[in-house]
C-alpha cells in the first residue's frame, strides 16, 4: 500500500508530488539536505526521551515518585520541541523526496503510524496523565482510532515482502519496555526475547547470513508470530496481575501502544531507505 | 594504522575454510539481517539519547527541576546503560556487517568516534570528579531571577548567530570559508545559549552544568556525523578528494586507495554504490553504478537484498 495507489485516481496528484522539490522555498535547500535528516534523528531522540519516561510513569515505572501531572507538564515541552524539529525536518525531506515517498510502502507505514501515535500522545496518554491516571470515554475513542491506525500500519507492515523483517523493531520495543516494567515478567520477557530472536541470529550465523532459502525465512517469520504471541501474553499477564496497583490496566496498555506506536514511525521511516 | 587490521576483519574474521566467507561479507549479502542490526542501532538512539538528553537537562537546571538528580539517575540511568550496549553490540555488528573498510577510512565515522570517546570521557569526569560534591547541588536551590538585561544580552547573541548561520547555507562561497564560518557561528550560538541558561541557575555549580552541557553536544555530534557517514562526499575515490588534502590525509586515503589498487583481499565494487550513494535529491554527486546490484547478489528468483540508502533512512 503507497499513497500513489490511494491518490491514483486522483487528477493532478502525481503531478502534484513530482513539483514538491521545486516549490519555493524548499527548492533553495536541495543542496544542504544532509542537515536536515540529520535534525530529523535529533528531534527523535528529543521526543522519544520525553515519550519513553512519561509513559514508563504511566506503566508504574521509572520516576514513580513523580506525580503524574507534574509529570506530563515536565515531559510535555520537549516532546514538542521533539516533535517541531521531526516535523519541520522532515516535510523538507519529504517534499524534496517527493516522488519516491509517494510511491514508498514504508513511508505509507510511517504516516499511519505517525498520525496513530500524535493521536496517542496528545489525546490519550497526556490526557490519561494530566487525569491522574484516570480514562474517560473521549480518550477511549481516541485510542480506539489510534489503535486501528496502528493495526492498518503494522498490517502493511506485515504483508510487505522487504519491509516485513521491520516488525521486529516494535516488537523488540515491546520487550524491552516490558523488562523495565514488568515486575512479574521481567526474566520471562529477557529469556523469551534471547530464545526467539537470539536464536533467530543464531540460526542465520551457523548457516550464513547470507543464506537465501524459503525454509529459514519460513523459520524467521514464525518466530517473529511467536515471539508477539509471547509478548502479547506476558504483557497481558503483567497488567492482569498489577490490577490493583495505582495504574490502571488501560493506563498501562495506552502508554504502551503509544511508544510501540512511535517506534513503528522510526522504523517505517529507517526502512524507507532500506526498501528503496 | 589499523587498516591491515580492519581489512582482516572483513575478508578473515568469520572465514573458517578456504572457500569459506567471512562474517563482513555474509551479513553485506543478507537479506535483511543487517537491515535489521542497524535499523535497531538508530532506533535505539529513542531510548538512549532521549533518557541521558533529559538528565543532561537536569544538570543545566532546565527539567525536572523538582527533583533531585541522584534520584532522576538512579530511575533513568539503568535505561540509558542498557540502551548503550544494545547500540554498542549493534554499532559494532553494523560497522562489521557492512564494509568496516569503508567506514574506517569514512571522515564523519572518525568524527562519530571521536565524540563517542568524548562523552565516555565526560561522563567519567562527571562521576568520578563532578559528582562527589553532589550534596551541595542534588536539589536546585531556590533562587531569585538574574539580571533580565543580561540575560537578554547572550540571548540575542543566541538568537542572531543561529539566524545568521541558517541563513548562511543559502549563501554561496568558497566551501572551507563557508565551513568554517558555520562552525563558528555553531560555537557562539552554543556559548549564548549556554551563558543564558548558566544565568538562569546560579544556585547549580557551572563544572555540573558545563558537564550536562557537554554531554548533549557530544551526544548530538555523535548523531549528526552517524547520520553524514552515508554520504560519499569525502570518499577517498572521489576527484574531489585530492592526494595531500586535509580529508585525504585524516582519512588516510593512501592506504585506502593503495588497497583497492592492489591484489589484496576482494575488491567489493558496491562500497561506492547502493546505501552508501547520494540519493536523488540534488545534494552531491551520484556515485556512478549506484543502483547497480552487488556483485554476489541474491539468485534471481529472490529478491536482491534491500540496499538502504542515506536520505531516505528517515
Amino acid at each position: 500500500m503507497t499513497f500513489e495507489e490511494i491518490f491514483k485516481n486522483v487528477p493532478g496528484a502525481s503531478d502534484f508530488v513530482a513539483s514538491m522539490p521545486k516549490i519555493w522555498p524548499i527548492s533553495l535547500l536541495q543542496d544542504i539536505y544532509a542537515p536536515f535528516g540529520a535534525l530529523h534523528l535529533v528531534g527523535l531522540a528529543l521526543m522519544g526521551g520525553a515519550v519513553i519516561l512519561l509513559n514508563l510513569r504511566l506503566m508504574g515505572a521509572g520516576l514513580k515518585e513523580e506525580p503524574l501531572p507534574q509529570m506530563e507538564r515536565t515531559t510535555r515541552p520537549w516532546f514538542i520541541a521533539g516533535l517541531a524539529i521531526v516535523l519541520f525536518t522532515g516535510i523538507i525531506i519529504g517534499m524534496l523526496n517527493s516522488e519516491k515517498l509517494y510511491n514508498s510502502v514504508p513511508f505509507f507505514i510511517k504516516m499511519t503510524s505517525l498520525a496513530s501515535a500524535c493521536i496517542f500522545s496528545f489525546g490519550v496518554t497526556n490526557a490519561i496523565a494530566k487525569n491522574d491516571g484516570r480514562t474517560s470515554t473521549g480518550v477511549l475513542v481516541a485510542a480506539g482510532i489510534a489503535f486501528l491506525l496502528w493495526l492498518v500500519a503494522l498490517g502493511v507492515l506485515g504483508s510487505d515482502e522487504i519491509s516485513a523483517p521491520g516488525l521486529f523493531h516494535p516488537l523488540s520495543a515491546g520487550y524491552a519496555i516490558l523488562a523495565i516494567f514488568g515486575v512479574r515478567t521481567r526474566w520471562f520477557a529477557v529469556g523469551a526475547f534471547a530464545l526467539l530472536f537470539g536464536g533467530m541470529f543464531v540460526m542465520y550465523w551457523i548457516i550464513g547470513f547470507n543464506t537465501y532459502d524459503p525454509f529459514y525465512d519460513d523459520i524467521s517469520r514464525w518466530l517473529t508470530v511467536a515471539g508477539a504471541a509471547v509478548f502479547a501474553a506476558l504483557f497481558g499477564w503483567e497488567i492482569y496481575q498489577s490490577r490493583t496497583e495505582a495504574s490502571t490496566p488501560t493506563a498501562k496498555l495506552m502508554a504502551m501502544f503509544s511508544v510501540l506506536t512511535w517506534v513503528t514511525v522510526a522504523a517505517g521511516g529507517r526502512w524507507i531507505g532500506f526498501a528503496s | 594504522m589499523l587498516h591491515d587490521f580492519v581489512n582482516w576483519i572483513r575478508e578473515d574474521l568469520g572465514r573458517f575454510t578456504e572457500d569459506g566467507q567471512s562474517w563482513s561479507h555474509q551479513l553485506h549479502e543478507s537479506l535483511f539481517m543487517w537491515n535489521i542490526i542497524e535499523g535497531t542501532h538508530v532506533l535505539t538512539i529513542m531510548f538512549f539519547a532521549g533518557t541521558i538528553w533529559m538528565i543532561d537537562l537536569r544538570m543545566m537546571g532546565i527539567a525536572f527541576k523538582n527533583m533531585p538528580l541522584s534520584k532522576l539517575s538512579d530511575r533513568v540511568l539503568p535505561i540509558t546503560i542498557i540502551s548503550l550496549m544494545a547500540m554498542v553490540v549493534t554499532g559494532v555488528i553494523a560497522f562489521v556487517g557492512r564494509d568496516p573498510l569503508m567506514y574506517y577510512h569514512n571522515i564523519w565515522f572518525r568524527l562519530k568516534m571521536v565524540f563517542l570517546v568524548a562523552a565516555m570521557i565526560n561522563i567519567l569526569w562527571f562521576h568520578y570528579r563532578v559528582q562527589k560534591s553532589d550534596i551541595a547541588w542534588d536539589v536546585i536551590p531556590p533562587m531569585s531571577d538574574p539580571l533580565p538585561v543580561k540575560k537578554a544580552l547572550w540571548l540575542g547573541v543566541f538568537i542572531a548567530s543561529s539566524f545568521a548561520l541558517l541563513v548562511s547555507f543559502l549563501i554561496p562561497g568558497d566551501p572551507w570559508v563557508m565551513s568554517a564560518a558555520r562552525i563558528l557561528l555553531f560555537v557562539v550560538a552554543l556559548v549564548g545559549l549556554f551563558v543564558v541558561i548558566h544565568k538562569r541557575t546560579p544556585g547549580l555549580p557551572l563544572v555540573v552544568k558545563l558537564s550536562g552541557a557537554l554531554s548533549m553536544l557530544a551526544w548530538f555530534l555523535v548523531i549528526i556525523f552517524g547520520r553524514f557517514i552515508a554520504y560519499d562526499w569525502f570518499y577517498c575515490e572521489k576527484e574531489t578528494t585530492t592526494p595531500g588534502s586535509l580529508m585525504y590525509v585524516l582519512q588516510e586515503c593512501d592506504s585506502a586507495l593503495a588497497f583497492r589498487e592492489g591484489d589484496v583481499g576482494e575488491v567489493i565494487e558496491e562500497e561506492v554504490t547502493g546505501e552508501e550513494a547520494v540519493p536523488d535529491d540534488g545534494t552531491g554527486e551520484s556515485v556512478e553504478g549506484e543502483e547497480a546490484p552487488a556483485e554476489d547478489a541474491a539468485p534471481a528468483e529472490t529478491p536482491a537484498p534491500a540496499q538502504p540508502a542515506p536520505g531516505e533512512g528517515n
